[in-house]
């Protein structure tokens, strides 16, 4: 669910959970998870990277 | 979904080539291979102009929908059969977030899921703070891949080929990072956010989570990991 993958197939990226907690304010991450909630969350933006 | 190659090209996830469209990206990327020197010494031109380093790549993904959320977990998976590093990330937040930013970046070799409140399984890789750290944008605004706000990795990250690497960017606000939520799991009977790239249909299951499953989470765990 959510996944992505670039035109090459090199890198995908895999949906997960949101961390609802604000820095400094709470613990790490308690989230429904995408099962309980029916819903996942994806990251939007970019991600740079290098083939080795 | 476009991706720059290192020729300069930047390519969409149907595999057309994109730079006949987008003039500029291309004079950008053109640049970019003219350029001699490491990634070091170009680094303060990806700062300034958006542009990958010379032998990067770049992954966009698809534009962002209605939530926003203090950050999020998710995963880079090297699915080629060959190593690769993880030197950025970029996103953006909402138009009104108000305060100074800080974020951080956490990240965890093997993945992300079934790790989200293990904190002893996250080291942290980045650290950012400032005012225009991330570009601010409303619900569905569409950015270009070289308007997201950069987020450089201070520890750049191996994903061995086959492996995946869980990634944790995590801000100070409740509207410091935009997501995109997913379709909800057939049966599910959860609401809908929003669909792919759609407008959003209805309340419901947002990033902040119940109190419940807040309490069954800290009772799960027994403590609370970065706690102020």
């Amino acid at each position: 669910m959510g996944d992505v993958t670039d035109g090459d197939g090199v890198v995908a990226l895999r949906a997960g959970r949101a961390a609802p907690a604000p820095l400094g304010k709470a613990s790490f991450a308690h989230d429904d998870t995408p099962e309980e909630a029916g819903l996942g969350y994806a990251f939007v933006g970019t991600v740079i990277y290098k083939i080795l | 979904m476009r991706q720059v190659q290192e020729d300069g090209k930047e390519i969409s996830d149907d595999g057309e080539d994109d730079s006949a469209d987008e003039e500029s990206e291309e004079q950008s990327s053109d640049s970019v291979k003219s350029e001699p020197g490491a990634f070091d010494e170009e680094y303060d031109n990806l700062l300034e102009e958006q542009r990958v380093p010379r032998g990067h790549r770049r992954l966009a993904t698809q534009p962002r929908g209605n939530p926003c959320a203090p950050g999020i977990f998710f995963e880079v998976c090297a699915v080629s059969g060959r190593d690769v590093l993880v030197t950025h990330i970029a996103s953006a937040s909402h138009a009104t977030v108000d305060t100074p930013l800080e974020i951080r970046l956490w990240a965890s070799p093997g993945g992300a899921s079934g790790k989200e409140e293990q904190a002893e399984e996250w080291n942290e890789v980045g650290h950012v703070m400032g005012c225009e750290v991330l570009p601010r944008t409303w619900h569905f605004e569409t950015l270009s891949p070289g308007e997201y706000g950069i987020l450089p990795l201070e520890v750049p990250q191996r994903v061995p080929a086959g492996q995946a690497l869980g990634l944790c960017v995590q801000t100070n606000s409740s509207l410091g990072l935009v997501l995109r939520a997913l379709r909800p799991i057939a049966g599910s009977g959860a609401p809908v956010c929003e669909d792919q790239g759609g407008k959003a249909k209805s309340k419901g299951a947002a990033a902040q989570p119940s109190k419940k499953a807040q309490a069954d989470a800290r009772a799960k765990t027994g403590k609370e990991r970065f706690a102020s």
